[in-house]
């Protein structure tokens, strides 16, 4: 078995079992550390997760090229480009808001660091190696490497072990705040899983929780860009042509991801089916919504319509005309303020979005209105109200404030992120006004 | 995420990018919100700058 789930009294331990591979996680499996934390987080009896790998050689690695070009017969196109692991969990603390622990017992190099830096708490055996070695096959980081690893350690360590492809030592790892601790290699990774302590009992699970939410929302507030940036790069697979295409690259912009577009586009999009997007909308807005008093305030509504087009869901917004007084070429929900006339937000928001961009009241299944926005300038409160598009409806951009209806294919996907925003190429119904 | 001033308020602008252009402001804070709230597994604004 590739990956053991154990379960001892409250701690649970996800083994990575590919001892003979370096515990490198292979495309069978590599998913599963992510759904095995997913199966933590929602079982109330485990209270803290281990994660580390067999034997006493290594943590993880990186798959080998050949391992990544065995995902897809020679020749194969299409399909679904499986995903690295942890490259879901670029913010992996958002949705395991339980402690999570890696047991460093070897090596952790490309990968193994990338999901050792998605975990919590990092205890390590004093043979343990780390780095981020993936320019040493003429590929970037991924799985959030380059952005995680400058927020753990000092800048300039982490710009040599990324830059320079260096590993460093166990030991130099405490020293610089990679790791929590240092562990005799008697035991391997058994003394380094030992660090990883179940809460005291005075530890109450909710406040753990609640204190992991804390940090997560905190370091989610500062600017995340270069997640998105890196996930629009070539990943291991583009190994090979980002090593033929470098010197061009070079010529045009100093920069190995100059050809991400091209890239993004087959970047794997995850269906999510209506039904399980309404259901997503529905839980949401079945906890009740932030509601604010005007205060002197105006009302406002916007229609947040998704879309389906091909079978995947995107988001509607119009793009601002250069004739409107404010926002000239902007994109916006359509929306605007609320008149006396209209009978409710909805009611609002349906007649703006018929006004605006032509889109017809029954072509729309009103879900329902989502948490109020309070603007502090122009002194708005503004009540999305959140709604299915019945089949494929017709824009028609009024051509006055609104110049052009835009989408994205993938802005939405299911428990992944939303590569496209990133990407122009993946627009997919840009009806210009005809007027 | 920019810290903003203007007429003697500051507050966070959130930014996200779409393709060429941006989603800011006021549609860029919704548009945050509300995919943090459907997708709390990932981070929804990949795009904040």
């Amino acid at each position: 078995m590739a990956l053991v789930y154990e379960q001892q009294d409250r701690v649970v331990t996800i083994t990575l079992n590919r001892p003979e591979a370096m515990n490198a996680i292979d495309p069978e499996t590599h998913q599963r550390p992510d759904r095995r934390l997913d199966a933590v987080s929602r079982r109330p009896e485990a209270w803290v997760a281990i994660l580390t790998g067999a034997g006493e050689k290594a943590f993880s690695r990186r798959r080998r090229p050949e391992e990544d070009s065995s995902r897809r017969p020679s020749g194969a196109r299409g399909g679904r480009k499986p995903q690295r692991p942890g490259a879901r969990r670029h913010h992996p603390r958002d949705g395991d808001l339980k402690p999570i622990i890696a047991a460093v017992n070897g090596y952790a190099l490309a990968g193994g660091l990338e999901l050792m830096l998605c975990c919590d708490i990092r205890v390590a055996a004093e043979h343990a190696v780390f780095g981020l070695t993936e320019v040493r096959w003429a590929i970037m980081p991924g799985a959030g490497g380059t952005q995680r690893l400058p927020r753990t350690v000092p800048l300039a360590k982490a710009m040599e072990m990324i830059l320079m492809g260096e590993t460093c030592s166990a030991q130099e790892a405490h020293r610089i705040g990679l790791v929590n601790a240092v562990r005799p290699r008697a035991g391997g990774a058994a003394d380094a899983r030992g660090d990883g302590r179940e809460p005291s009992a005075s530890a109450v699970p909710l406040a753990v929780r609640a204190a992991k939410e804390a940090i997560i929302r905190d370091s989610r507030s500062r600017s995340p860009t270069g997640f998105g940036w890196r996930r629009s790069c070539p990943g291991p697979s583009a190994a090979p042509r980002m090593r033929r295409k470098a010197p061009r690259h070079s010529r045009r912009s100093g920069s190995p991801c100059s050809g991400r577009a091209s890239v993004a586009r087959r970047a794997p999009l995850t269906e999510l089916s209506v039904d399980a997007l309404r259901a997503r909308i529905t839980a949401v807005l079945a906890r009740g919504r932030q509601a604010l008093t005007l205060e002197g305030r105006v009302r406002a509504a916007v229609l947040v319509l998704f879309v389906y087009r091909e079978a995947l869901p995107a988001l509607v917004f119009g793009k601002k005309t250069e004739d409107v007084p404010h926002h000239k070429g902007q994109f916006s929900f359509p929306g605007g303020v609320v008149q006396h006339s209209d009978g409710s937000v909805v009611d609002a928001a349906l007649r703006e979005a018929w006004e605006e961009i032509g889109l017809e009241a029954a072509a729309v299944e009103v879900l329902g209105p989502f948490d109020d926005v309070p603007t502090t300038v122009t002194n708005f409160v503004i009540t999305p109200v959140l709604a299915l598009a019945r089949g494929e409806p017709t824009f028609r951009p009024d051509g006055r404030e609104i110049e052009r209806v835009i989408g994205s294919r993938s802005s939405i996907s299911s428990g992944r992120t939303p590569s496209a925003w990133r990407t122009g190429s993946e627009r997919a119904f840009a009806g210009r006004s005809s007027s | 995420m920019e810290d903003w001033e203007r007429e003697g308020v500051r507050r966070q602008v959130v930014f996200v990018s779409y393709g060429e252009d941006v989603v800011w402001g006021t549609t860029g804070r919704i548009l945050r919100e509300l995919l943090d709230a459907l997708f709390p597994e990932v981070s929804a604004v990949q795009g904040t700058a």
